[in-house]
Formats: C-alpha cells, sequence, structure tokens
C-alpha cells in the first residue's frame, strides 16, 4: 500500500482553511444545535468532539516537539505504515459523502443532554476549537523546522498505533477535515 | 527610522526622488520587522496587510499544488518590494506564502498609509504606473520563458540575471522557481562549473 507523504506547508493551508470556515460556520446560531436525526451529533457536539481529540494529544506533541533536534525543512514526509492507512481512511468521498461510519469510544463522546444543546452558549464551544486549531498549526511550524520523524508516540488510540508528530498533526487534521464535511452535511439538511 | 533605511526607501521608491526635506511623511510610516529563516510573512487563507521593501536577507512567494508539490513564483531581497500584492491590495485572503528563507528585516506600511501616499504625494501615481508596469512586462517574460525555453535555456538566462542574494538560498527553491526538478539543476550547475 502507498505510504501518506505529509507536506508541512499544505497542512497549514488547510488549518487556515478550516480556520476560516469556522468562522463561517459559526454564523449559523441555532442551527448548530440541530442533530440531523435522533441518533446523530448536531454540529456543536460534532465541534466539541474535535476539540476532545485534539486535546488527546496535547500532552504527547508537546512532549515530542521539545526533544526534536532543529533542521531544515524537509520537502515532505513519508508517514509509515499504519499511520498511512489510518490517515487515508478519513477523507470523504467526492460530493462531501462519507465513505463510512467510524466508531467513536467513549472518550471522545460530547455527552450532552438535548436539553443541555438547546441553551448551551455556542460561542465557547467554538472559540474552543479555534484555539485548537491554531494550536496545531503552531505544531506544525514547530515540527517543519526540526527532524520531525525521528521520535514517535503513542497515539490516542493506545500503545498499539504511534506517531511521530507530522504523522499525528496529519491524523488530527484529517479527523477534522471529516468532521468539518459532516458539519457541512448537516447545515444542508437543515438550511 | 535612520539613514539607512532612508537610503534603502529612497532607492525602492525611483524614479522618483524622495528624501526626507520633502517627504517626511512618508519616511515618517515605515516600521521595521525581523523574521526567523523559514517563518512565514504571509500564508494561504490569511490576508497579507502590509506592504514591505526588504533591508536585508531572501524572501520566497510559493503557492503548493493539490499534490503537495511548491510552485514558487518569485523572490525577493535587499533593496526589492516584498508581499503578497493581489492579497494587500484586495485585502482578501492570500493563495500564496511568502516565507523569509534566511534571516531576513523588512520595512513595511499598511494598506491605509500605502492609499494615503498616493493622496499625499501626487507624484506616487507616476510611480504606480512604472512600478505596474514592469511588473507586467516581468511576469509575461517570465510567462514566455517558461512556455518556449528549455530547461537548460531557463538556466542559462536565469545564471546571467541571477542576484548574488539569490546564492544563499538552497538550490531546490530555484529549481522550482525554473520549473525543474532540484536534480536536473544540480547536475545543470555541476556541469557549468
Amino acid at each position: 500500500m502507498a505510504r501518506v507523504k505529509i507536506y508541512a506547508e499544505q497542512q497549514i493551508q488547510r488549518i487556515n482553511h478550516l480556520i476560516n470556515e469556522l468562522e463561517e460556520i459559526r454564523t449559523n446560531g441555532n442551527l448548530l444545535r440541530e442533530r440531523p436525526n435522533e441518533k446523530a451529533w448536531s454540529s456543536i457536539e460534532v465541534i466539541r468532539h474535535m476539540s476532545i481529540g485534539h486535546q488527546a494529544y496535547q500532552k504527547n506533541v508537546s512532549n515530542a516537539l521539545s526533544q526534536l533536534k532543529e533542521a531544515s525543512p524537509a520537502e515532505f514526509i513519508v508517514a509509515k505504515g499504519v499511520p498511512s492507512f489510518l490517515i487515508k481512511r478519513f477523507p470523504p468521498q467526492e460530493e462531501g459523502k462519507i465513505k463510512f461510519k467510524m466508531k467513536t469510544t467513549k472518550m471522545f463522546k460530547p455527552v450532552y443532554s438535548d436539553e443541555e444543546i438547546g441553551k448551551m452558549d455556542l460561542n465557547p464551544i467554538i472559540d474552543e476549537l479555534k484555539n485548537g486549531l491554531f494550536e496545531l498549526k503552531s505544531w506544525v511550524e514547530d515540527y517543519r523546522t526540526k527532524e520531525a520523524a525521528s521520535k514517535r508516540f503513542d497515539s490516542a488510540l493506545g500503545p498499539i498505533v504511534r506517531f511521530n508528530v507530522a504523522e499525528a498533526c496529519e491524523f488530527i487534521l484529517c479527523h477534522n477535515e471529516r468532521h468539518f464535511q459532516q458539519i457541512r452535511n448537516n447545515l444542508k439538511t437543515k438550511s | 527610522m535612520s539613514e539607512a533605511h532612508d537610503s534603502i526607501l529612497a532607492n525602492a521608491f525611483k524614479p522618483l526622488e524622495l528624501v526626507r526635506k520633502t517627504h517626511s511623511k512618508f519616511f515618517e510610516m515605515w516600521e521595521e520587522v525581523d523574521f526567523k529563516r523559514h517563518e512565514f510573512i504571509t500564508e494561504p487563507g490569511k490576508i497579507d496587510r502590509y506592504f514591505y521593501v526588504v533591508i536585508s536577507g531572501v524572501q520566497c512567494i510559493y503557492l503548493i499544488a493539490p499534490n503537495g508539490d511548491k510552485q514558487v513564483i518569485g523572490f525577493s531581497f535587499d533593496g526589492s518590494f516584498s508581499g503578497v500584492y493581489d492579497s494587500f491590495a484586495y485585502e482578501k485572503p492570500s493563495h500564496y506564502f511568502l516565507e523569509a528563507l534566511t534571516p531576513s528585516k523588512l520595512l513595511r506600511i499598511n494598506k491605509s498609509q500605502y492609499d494615503s501616499l498616493f493622496e499625499i504625494y501626487p507624484e506616487f501615481e507616476h510611480w504606480g504606473r512604472v512600478v505596474h508596469l514592469q511588473l507586467l512586462i516581468g511576469r509575461v517574460n517570465r510567462e514566455v520563458e517558461l512556455i518556449t525555453k528549455t530547461s537548460k535555456e531557463r538556466f542559462e538566462a536565469f545564471l546571467s540575471r541571477c542576484p548574488k542574494e539569490l546564492e544563499q538560498i538552497p538550490q531546490k527553491y530555484l529549481a522550482w522557481y525554473l520549473n525543474m526538478s532540484p536534480e536536473t539543476f544540480s547536475r545543470m550547475r555541476a556541469s557549468k562549473s
């Protein structure tokens, strides 16, 4: 199986795109509280889920970054086999169709009741993700001038999958891009 | 602002003849900023809020193709203008990266300061005409060169006009600018020497 090539500059471009899109999503106001169907997450729950996913990597990524040696930017970094496999599962198909459902373990679930969703302040939850995206970008900018592939750590899935910083950033970014598509689909059905 | 900065600005804005005595507001507008090696000055998706004149260092403007490859549009270096001009002029998010390839010192003004130059000093209209014409002709020449010349001819033409400042940057950026692989560029350079 072909391995994923990770381009730091492309990641920065994609993160900026998500940051700008998040501000557009914010303007949908109360539509973000609505579930597309009884069992599915509302957009604000999807946003919270992305923040939880990001936070699961904060400690390990910061530790790894602090231990990496300085280096000139590489043209790209080739992800190892297992990270490549995981990253490749994420991208939505053409026309925004999401390929298959992914199982979310309990620790990554935003647990809100319908009542809570109805009255919660949306902006702090959106700001939390925005800050997470800025932090993700700072990780990319940092690893870009370091030997990013030289240090591996456990992923949020456990020691069965280990990432270097570039792979972790790509994993988080692809995960977010998939969920931004979910929000787009949610808002399309509600508008 | 030092005398050295005045001289850099006066040279950059030729054919205008700018001196403190007659253009004090112009010289007072500029702010000095530093960028570390490989720091981004502008990124895709962000608006470039400034117009720059380079004091020292080399900067590269490029975009990322969908497959991740860098497409280098151009460079700025000592004494030249810098910035992502379309993003600056239209106040729209940039499509390009502007990266400091070496530690860089730049002078900058923001959009309202830039616009005010044309109101305060009528002669800036003339400067604008000259600069935009140079820019347009430069872009057309480069496009013609990319379409009509072989990679060897592009390499030769580039060497004949390459400013010494570009000798300090990684060769791969020059190769991408000439639309060839870093390996081809390196081979041509070796055969030349």
